[in-house]
């Protein structure tokens, strides 16, 4: 008789406990990204290459520059409170921690703390640090939470 | 408790009101929709894309900064049009202190060379498209100088009467007359080349 | 023709003479051959040059970096006055910049808690003038720091060094 009872319970328990979602991880994984945003088609540095059909779109429903170059892009993982310092050109670092539910970046330009930003760590959705450069261009870093393995 | 206004639906004179109000929101609402519009103009007359931008965010300051001046005898288009103009004249005025003003002191001093420009022939644009015509008015208005453009614009787009535009400009209404002959008169000359362009 | 002469014909197709005037002058275009052929040409510029005509342009920005901009600058206007005042009660010069602070504070919030137009909120630092804002639809959070706060970041194109 008791067991009559339990059982429904039981088995609504294990249903339960196997239709949640596992322990979510606490590394982040964070790619970053230094783009070049310029109106001309072709720049002199043979080395960047343009960014991606759906980056430049994405970009360009916000900023006015008719073309965007990849500079450097790196990702890494970072363990809860692990802080990585991304080095993107010989003038451009930023450096992120990892608390968890949020990240912290620190843009530094040639060594001097531009920018401190916090920010909720949500896959899919991007930070853009953003600023003038010269000759009428702008540069852009863009910091991306990557869904973990 | 008050309901709140529906913005996107909101005629203009309602957003006004509440704007004046102090209701940020409310003016958001107007420059989203009028922005190109301002732009625009600010665009037929500094020619330049950044300037452009630049001045017609900075009508959009000084319209929240003298929204309790609109009475609502124009539309709020039409009051942002006059600030947006007023601030490119003010921004021509400035270039012409620092560049070499040759061409434009010709034009202005051409001696009556409008005069003796043969009389074109009318309809250089006849059988084109609405969007053709529109581009090559656009690169006509840009060969002019920045007076002779400002007065047809201000003239022919904004239909401003000649003591107005003397008015904004700062010169006298003999001077508009002038400005506003040659300018058609050189309009007439660069649609007609640039049909004989089209056509080689 | 004389200057006076073509001005006034010009006068006349733009309404800006007298009932008087406007007579004479059609009067004049319908027997002088050659001021008939300027006038049609006047006339066939000024009918082309109207709005409909117009080549329409469009803002090369996003609405969200557009408006943060000018929100920013009515922000900055609209603090200044309040630091340059002349003599007020001292108690009054302490409360200025707590009150401008609360009122940027409220208008944070309430952009947050409204959501605006767009769904976007706006901030604008302090300290170094940078302008914050969210766009909904291309999932961004912007960060714009002018330039002034620091050196350039980068330069792609190494040739301009």
């Amino acid at each position: 008789m008791r067991r009559a009872i339990f059982l429904p319970w039981f088995c609504l328990l294990m249903f339960l406990a196997a239709a949640a979602p596992v322990r979510a991880t606490t590394e982040l994984n964070m790619s970053a990204t230094l783009i070049w945003g310029t109106d001309e088609e072709k720049p002199n540095d043979p080395k960047i290459k343009p960014v991606s059909p759906e980056v430049a779109k994405r970009l360009k429903g916000i900023f006015k520059w008719k073309y965007y170059f990849i500079v450097k892009t790196e990702s890494a993982g970072l363990a809860e409170k692990a802080v990585k310092k991304f080095v993107l050109s010989d003038k451009c670092t930023v450096e992120v921690r990892n608390d968890v539910k949020t990240y912290q970046a620190k843009l530094f330009g040639e060594t001097k703390l531009l920018k401190t930003i916090d920010q909720p760590v949500k896959v899919g959705e991007d930070t853009v640090l953003a600023g003038d450069d010269k000759n009428s261009t702008a540069w852009f870093v863009i910091l991306t939470p990557v869904a973990g393995k | 408790m008050a309901q709140k206004p529906e913005y996107s639906t909101a005629e203009d004179p309602t957003l006004v009101k509440l704007a004046q109000k102090g209701d940020m929101v409310a003016f958001e609402q107007l420059v989203a929709r009028h922005r190109d519009k301002i732009y625009a103009r600010a665009f037929s007359m500094l020619r330049n894309e950044d300037d452009a931008t630049d001045l017609s965010q900075e009508a959009w300051v000084k319209g929240w900064q003298r929204l309790h001046q609109f009475q609502g005898d124009a539309s709020f288009a039409t009051w942002m049009t006059r600030i947006v103009i007023n601030l490119c004249l003010d921004q021509l005025r400035k270039l012409k202190r620092v560049r070499a003003d040759s061409i434009d002191q010709m034009d202005d001093e051409s001696g009556g060379v409008e005069r003796q420009m043969p009389i074109i022939n009318p309809n250089p644009t006849e059988r084109l498209e609405r969007g053709e015509l529109r581009q090559r008015i656009d690169r006509a208005l840009n060969q002019l100088s920045y007076e002779h453009r400002t007065v047809l614009v201000l003239h022919e787009f904004e239909e401003l009467e000649y003591k107005m535009i003397a008015k904004q400009m700062g010169c006298s209404i003999g001077t508009v007359m002038s400005r506003l002959f040659y300018a058609r008169r050189k309009m007439a000359s660069l649609l007609a080349s640039l049909k004989r362009e089209e056509l080689r | 023709m004389k200057t006076e002469a073509i001005l006034r014909l010009q006068a006349y197709l733009d309404n800006e003479v007298s009932s008087a005037d406007a007579r004479q002058i059609a009067s004049w275009i319908a027997r002088d051959a050659e001021a008939k052929a300027l006038y049609e040409e006047l006339k066939a510029t000024k009918d082309l040059l109207n709005a409909e005509n117009e080549l329409a342009v469009t803002l090369p920005e996003s609405h969200d970096f557009y408006w943060s901009k000018i929100q920013r600058a009515i922000d900055k206007a609209e603090q200044e006055p309040v630091q340059r005042h002349s003599p007020r009660p001292w108690w009054i010069r302490l409360l200025a910049p707590v009150a401008g602070a609360a009122v940027l504070g409220v208008f944070v919030l309430t952009s947050v808690s409204f959501n605006g137009i767009t769904g976007h909120y706006k901030e604008v630092s302090e300290t170094d003038n940078s302008i914050t804002f969210y766009s909904p639809e291309q999932k961004m959070t912007v960060v714009w720091i002018p330039s002034g706060n620091e050196e350039i970041v980068a330069s792609a194109d190494e040739s301009d060094d």
